[in-house]
This record gives C-alpha cells, sequence and structure tokens, in this order.
C-alpha cells in the first residue's frame, strides 16, 4: 500500500519541547522539403495572410535541438495574393503539425523515471497561428492525437505559438497555466518565425522537452504546464463523458519551479503544498526540484482538480487543513479528500495514487484507493469514502464489491439539486443517498460497501450511525434543535485540532416561521464557544466573539431547516495546547 | 491566524541583514501568506494534497551572512507517538550541511518533533532546505511529505532557481513566458 525507496538509517535526535502550533496551510524555413505531414489538414480552415513582407530568415526559439531545416529560401516575400510564380507554387499552404510534451513517467518501485522520459499528445491545448508584427493570425485547438491545422498564405512568415491553455466548448471549460512567482505571467511554447513556403503543405511539430538533462533539471523545463494540462484533460473528459453539457467556470492553475513546501507568499512560491483554493479557483502546483515537484504525478493534480469539480459543480463546505489517510476528521474534509483520492483514480483509470519527491524526485508516496483496509475506518476517514465511491465506479471485484456503475450516476448524485440544496452539510451520506436512490438495484450492494467500511448510518443524515470512533459525543451526526428546545453538545480536539472530527457538532435547526430568532449557547467559564450558520449548503453567518462562557445571536430566519455548526475557539484556533473536552448547551428561541 | 501571527512576531527580534532600500527582502514579505488561512478563504480552507500530517511549527525562514555557520532549529509538530524520519539535503551551491543528513525522532506527548541542522552559508542568494518526511503513526499508517526551510543568505539575490524566465507581453499586452519548443519543420 506504501512506497518509499532510498530511505536509510541514520542518527537518532532526541525531541526538544517548544511551543505547538499546528500550521494548517493552511499548473526548415522555407518549405523547402515537401513531405507528407502527421495529420490532415482541417476542412475549409481559414485562408491567412501573414502581412508579412519581410526577409524570410530562419530564427529558431528552441534552446534545444530543433530538427528543423534551415534551408530558409531567404528572399522570398510573402506579398498578399500569392500565388506565386511560374513554378507553380501554391497560394496558400495547408500548415500543420503536432504539439507534443516530454512525460516522466513513475518507476514501478517508486521515484520519477528519467530515463523513459515519452513523448505525449498536447490534448486540447491553445496554438496560435502569430506573424512577425507578433500578431495572432488565428487560433485553434490541437485535437485528441495533438494536432492542429492552419491554412496560411504561401510565403507567410509565421510561427506557431502554443499556450498553456485548454479550452472546450459544449461541455465549456478554459484552464490555464501561469506562474504565480512572476506576475502570473501564462507559459507558451513557442516555435520559429520562419516563411511558410510554397509547397501545398507544411508541417511543424513542436514538442516541449522535459528539460531534464544530467541528472538535474539544467534546461528549461516547457513541458511542465503541458504534463499538468494533459492530467486536467483526462479529468474533464471524465466529468464530459458523464454529462456533456456542463459550463465549467475558469480554472486557474499556478505552477512554479519556485514553488516550494514552505508556507508563506505564494507570489515568491512558498505556496506550502500542492492544494485547490477555492478563493480564486486556482489549483497551485510545486514545482521545486528536489524538495517536491508534482507536475508529473498525475494523482496529485487529479486530486486537485476533484475539489475543483466539488466546488464548481456540486458544493464543497470543507474546512480544508492537515489530514491524511487514516485521520478521523470533520465529515466536509473526510468527503472531500476521500472524493478528490477517488475521482483521481477514477480519472487516471488507475486506483494508485503517486506523488514523487526527494532528491531527482526519486522516492515516492503512494496508495492504492483498491486498498480497503484502513485504520480508522468510519465516516470521518477519507479513506473510508475513497473506497466506497471508488468501489461504486470500477468493475473489479476486490471482494465484497458487486457494484460497477461507472462515473455517471456519481456525479449526477454530487451535481443533482437534491444535494446541491440539502440543508444538512456535505458528507458520504447524502451522495449515497442519492446514488442508492437513483440506482435501486444496486442499493444493497452500496449498502455492503458502506457496512465494509464501517459506516451504518443511512438517509441523507446519517440517522442511526453507531461508529463513533470510540468518542460518544461524536454521536448523533446531527442533533434536532426546534425552538424551545436545548441540546448539549461536546466540541473537542482529540483527535486533531480545527479539523478534527470531534472538534464541531452540528444541530439540524427547524424553523417553523419566518420570524427573529436567538441562538444561545452556554459553557463553563473556561469554554469559548463559536458558531456558524448554514443553510442548503450556503454560508448564512457566524458568530466568533471572544467571550468566555457563552455566545449569543439573535437574527431574523426564514421558515425552513438549518444546520447550526458549534465548536470551541480553543479547539479550532491551530493550538493544540489549549482547548479539549468543552461541553455547551445550546437552545433555540423565538425573539 | 494565530500561526501567522507568531511568525511575524518571531521574524521581528531577528536581524536583518538588508538594508531599508532592500524591499524585497522582508520576512514579513516572505512569511506574508496571501490566500491560506481561513480568514482570507472565509469558510472554506484550502484543500491540500494528501500526505503525512507533519508540518513545521516553528520558523521556516532564516538570515544568515555568507560564511557563517549556524544551528537551524527544526520544529514539526505530529500525531504523539507518531515516528518521524527526515532526510535533510539543502541547495548545494549555496548551502552547506554540516551535520547528519538523516534524524529519526519520535512525536512527544505535546505533538512535538525537533532537531537542529547546523548549516554553513556559501552564497548570497535564497536557499532552500529540503526536508523529506516519512511517518509512521501509532495506527501504523505509513505517510510522507516534503517540507522546506528558506534560508536567505545576505541581500536578496535572483531565485536560486536560475530558471527564471523573463516575460514578455502578447498582443493583448498580457505577461507571457515563452517557452522554447523543440520544432521539426517538415
Amino acid at each position: 500500500m506504501y512506497q518509499w525507496n532510498n530511505v536509510v538509517g541514520a542518527a537518532v535526535k532526541q525531541v526538544a519541547v517548544v511551543s505547538v502550533l499546528t500550521a494548517l496551510t493552511a499548473c526548415g524555413g522555407g518549405g523547402s522539403k515537401s513531405s507528407a505531414g502527421t495529420s490532415e489538414p482541417q476542412s475549409n480552415p481559414p485562408v491567412i495572410n501573414s502581412g508579412n513582407t519581410s526577409k524570410n530568415t530562419l530564427s529558431s526559439s528552441s534552446s534545444s535541438s530543433s530538427s528543423s531545416s534551415s534551408s530558409s529560401s531567404s528572399g522570398i516575400s510573402s506579398s498578399s495574393s500569392s500565388s506565386s510564380s511560374s513554378s507553380g507554387a501554391a497560394a496558400t499552404v495547408a500548415l500543420s503539425g503536432a504539439v507534443t510534451y516530454d512525460r516522466v513517467g513513475h518507476l514501478a518501485n517508486g521515484g520519477l523515471n528519467y530515463k523513459a522520459i515519452i513523448a505525449m499528445p498536447a490534448r486540447g491545448v491553445v496554438v496560435q497561428l502569430i506573424n512577425a508584427q507578433s500578431e495572432t493570425l488565428a487560433t485553434t485547438v490541437t485535437d485528441a492525437s495533438g494536432n492542429y491545422h492552419f491554412a496560411v498564405k504561401a510565403n507567410s512568415n509565421v510561427k506557431i505559438r502554443v499556450l498553456a491553455q485548454l479550452k472546450n466548448t459544449n461541455p465549456s471549460w478554459l484552464v490555464d497555466v501561469a506562474d504565480n512567482t512572476n506576475n502570473n505571467a501564462g507559459y507558451v511554447l513557442e516555435g520559429s518565425l520562419v516563411s511558410s513556403g510554397t509547397n501545398s503543405t507544411q508541417v511543424r511539430n513542436l514538442r516541449a522537452a522535459s528539460g531534464w538533462a544530467d541528472g538535474s533539471y539544467s534546461q528549461t523545463r516547457a513541458a511542465a504546464p503541458f504534463a499538468i494540462l494533459d492530467s486536467i484533460y483526462d479529468g474533464l473528459h471524465l466529468v464530459a463523458s458523464a454529462d456533456g453539457s456542463v459550463t465549467l467556470p475558469d480554472l486557474h492553475v499556478r505552477w512554479s519551479e519556485n514553488n516550494v513546501s514552505a508556507t508563506g507568499n505564494y507570489a515568491l512560491g512558498f505556496i506550502g503544498s500542492s492544494m485547490y483554493s477555492s478563493y480564486d479557483s486556482t489549483i497551485y502546483v510545486l514545482g521545486k526540484e528536489n524538495n517536491d515537484t508534482d507536475e508529473y504525478d498525475r494523482g496529485v493534480i487529479q486530486h486537485e482538480l476533484g475539489h475543483y469539480i466539488e466546488d464548481k459543480l456540486s458544493r464543497s463546505e470543507s474546512l480544508g487543513g492537515a489530514h491524511n489517510l487514516d485521520s478521523r476528521v470533520d465529515m466536509r474534509v473526510a468527503f472531500g479528500e476521500g472524493w478528490g483520492n477517488a475521482f483521481s483514480a477514477m480519472a487516471a483509470n488507475d486506483s494508485v495514487y503517486r506523488d514523487s519527491m526527494g532528491a531527482t524526485q526519486g522516492q515516492t508516496f503512494k496508495f492504492d484507493v483498491e486498498d480497503n483496509q484502513g485504520f480508522a475506518k468510519g465516516w470521518f476517514n477519507e479513506r473510508s469514502i475513497h473506497s466506497v465511491l471508488y468501489d461504486i465506479f470500477d468493475s473489479n471485484n476486490d471482494g465484497s464489491d458487486s457494484v460497477a456503475l461507472g462515473f455517471k450516476p456519481i456525479l449526477a448524485a454530487l451535481h443533482s439539486t437534491d444535494y446541491i440544496n440539502f440543508p444538512g452539510l456535505t458528507s458520504i451520506y447524502p451522495a449515497i443517498d442519492i446514488i442508492k436512490r437513483n440506482n435501486s438495484a444496486s442499493q444493497n450492494a452500496i449498502a455492503t460497501l458502506m457496512q465494509n467500511q464501517t459506516i451504518f448510518g443511512t438517509g441523507m443524515y446519517g440517522e442511526g450511525e453507531t461508529n463513533d470512533s470510540g468518542y460518544s459525543a461524536m454521536l448523533p451526526v446531527y442533533e434536532q434543535l426546534s425552538p424551545g428546545v436545548s441540546k448539549t453538545v461536546c466540541s473537542n480536539n482529540h483527535w486533531q485540532e480545527t479539523n478534527g472530527a470531534d472538534v464541531r457538532r452540528y444541530l439540524l435547526m427547524t424553523i417553523p416561521s419566518d420570524n427573529q430568532y436567538t441562538i444561545n449557547i452556554k459553557g463553563t467559564s473556561n469554554t469559548d464557544p463559536d458558531l456558524r450558520l448554514w443553510r442548503n449548503g450556503k454560508f448564512a453567518l457566524q458568530s466568533t466573539l471572544a467571550k468566555a462562557g457563552s455566545e449569543t445571536v439573535t437574527k431574523r430566519l426564514s421558515q425552513g431547516v438549518y444546520t447550526l455548526e458549534v465548536y470551541d475557539s480553543a479547539n479550532a484556533d491551530d493550538d493544540s495546547n489549549t482547548g479539549g473536552n468543552m461541553c455547551f448547551s445550546v437552545s433555540l428561541s423565538q425573539g | 491566524m494565530k500561526f501567522l501571527t507568531m511568525m511575524i512576531l518571531a521574524a521581528s527580534h531577528m536581524p536583518l541583514l538588508a538594508t531599508a532600500a532592500d524591499d524585497e527582502f522582508s520576512f514579513a514579505k516572505l512569511t506574508g501568506q496571501t490566500l491560506n488561512t481561513h480568514e482570507h478563504m472565509g469558510v472554506h480552507g484550502c484543500e491540500h494534497k494528501p500526505g503525512a500530517q507533519i508540518n513545521v511549527s516553528g520558523r521556516e525562514f532564516f538570515n544568515l551572512q555568507r560564511g557563517q555557520l549556524d544551528d537551524l532549529s527544526v520544529d514539526l509538530t505530529g500525531i504523539v507517538g507518531e515516528k518521524i524520519s527526515v532526510q535533510v539535503s539543502a541547495d548545494t551551491k549555496g548551502l552547506a550541511l554540516q551535520g547528519p543528513q538523516q534524524f529519526e525522532l519520535e512525536v512527544d506527548a505535546n505533538q512535538l518533533a525537533s532537531f537542529s541542522v547546523p548549516v554553513k552559508a556559501l552564497l548570497d542568494g535564497r536557499w532552500v532546505i529540503n526536508l523529506i518526511v516519512q511517518s509512521q503513526t501509532a495506527d501504523g499508517e505509513i505517510s510522507a511529505r516534503a517540507m522546506a526551510l528558506v534560508v536567505q543568505v545576505g541581500n536578496m539575490v535572483a531565485l536560486s532557481g536560475g530558471q527564471q524566465k523573463a516575460t514578455q507581453n502578447d498582443a493583448q499586452g498580457a505577461p507571457i513566458i515563452v517557452l522554447p519548443a523543440q520544432e521539426e519543420i517538415l
């Protein structure tokens, strides 16, 4: 289940005690050779006039081995209508080619395998035809084989520019990769400014190189943005295969070779970890050599893409923060991370997640979402969540998995109005309840998957859940609260600070009519209760006054069901030296 | 937010070697988290990739003068009883490690594991010490993640990667970084 290589024994250092702070940290020129192209030109492509009348000289922008012929037909000018000459040269040139990038795979026993770099098609990326004045003459998108096509006037001095952007319509998406350490400048791959020549066809194949040479990234890492995009391409096409009508908002990817796993100013590369930020709809990707580079780690990229899909096509209230496969975390975090793991496996059609790191990217952290044996199974555990979701998707029966529904019913559930407007919070329960309702023939088999992960609650709210992971105050999943009723709930940081499974308790608050209501939370003097209120997946309000022993909010509320989230501030302040078991009496009254 | 505040307070007590005019060299700027606090994120947090639940809880940013040898204290937080193996390496152009490069630790009752890294500053610039951590919890779960310490030697110079690309503007005036293609023209 786990792979780690190159670990050698060394000296043991004893621990010293300092203050405890848990840091939740928080993408030939001249056409002198006529040859069969690698692809057919698109039907009736527009004829492009470069408007360039300058002399055609070959200037290669490539710093490395371009195999382009340099037998430039200097002196040829591209006059406007041109069919040139008595030599019978073509008036229009079908300019086509393939765009590829270097893909560095993973060794079976860990680490990136630089000895087996392969050229992969850059699929679905934006390609521009640029003239000598740097004007964009035409734009297209590569096909599923990385091919592009233009029609251009003969003898036009043009170059091919490939944007690190994925673009699609129906379903629609736009994904860009830029450098967060360089003014968010977008990456582009560029060929040479050379003449389109006089033959009827010209082929220009562009390759983005890995930059790996002599045991390090000693050359420009041109492939990285396109490797990231290619992983995203697979994920987006998985979504499109399930729902061809989706419209996705723009997704930004920020990658830099300076992005390192220290936490600080993003503009300097201190992003802490590869991650998705819903705040700016951006996936930040690590790129620091010998520390952690993620551009070739499909699992990492697709995990973060999963967060974006959940955020934009469904809903997410995840707190984010620290988590690992066997931690017991807030049910929203567990679902979000488990979904991310499962989505990456579905998108790659590979159940193994791999994350390379370390010297020469020679080590790998990996796990298999088909490994159903965790240490902390339950509704609060991401391994349990990814296990259930992936088993619903896949056709591999790994023991007790007789379900093989594919991706469509999973996306349909998460994208449904029932799920998006659900008054409770995101967790495995509403997702599974809707999938079961929509796929009645598989209900029992899905229930078996849940039970194998010791998830026993049913319905949208996990009613009847008995798995408290040894901490009884975690159940029920939701308490019920209505006017005139009070309930006792407890917040603790036993499992972990801030986003632990026992930090926050949830109360379904039924409001009988539109009116003003008061929520009152009382505890002992060593407590500092705080609250958040949610309505149908939307954040409604929070009250986090630094007031010992109580928190009171009076607010006009609408008829219906709200979810009240209650916790002690000391259990959610990223400082595990403070807090502990804090119990409150929570009441609701009209007026 | 408390984490960020303490980082900046800690930094304010450290000697700053840069001149006032050297605006970019500021620990507040280095550590100034731009998006990843709950306050900035509203009610949502940043969603990180899977990995070991280990964090640097002490300083991540250090300042040395060229030629200076110092022990950098590293404080990690983890799960009580968790066994941690840390491999340490550095940007060899700018820093030289002067001690062991692997540490075997156990997270104590205060959720801490600490060690120090003797390092000598060789060249001005901003350099990284890599901490590659493998952990095993008391439950038996094995996980890993990379972390980093950032060492500023002397005054600010270009980023240490050495491959930072100059930007151009496209026809619409947007900044772009031109990556050279290996091109085949047929």
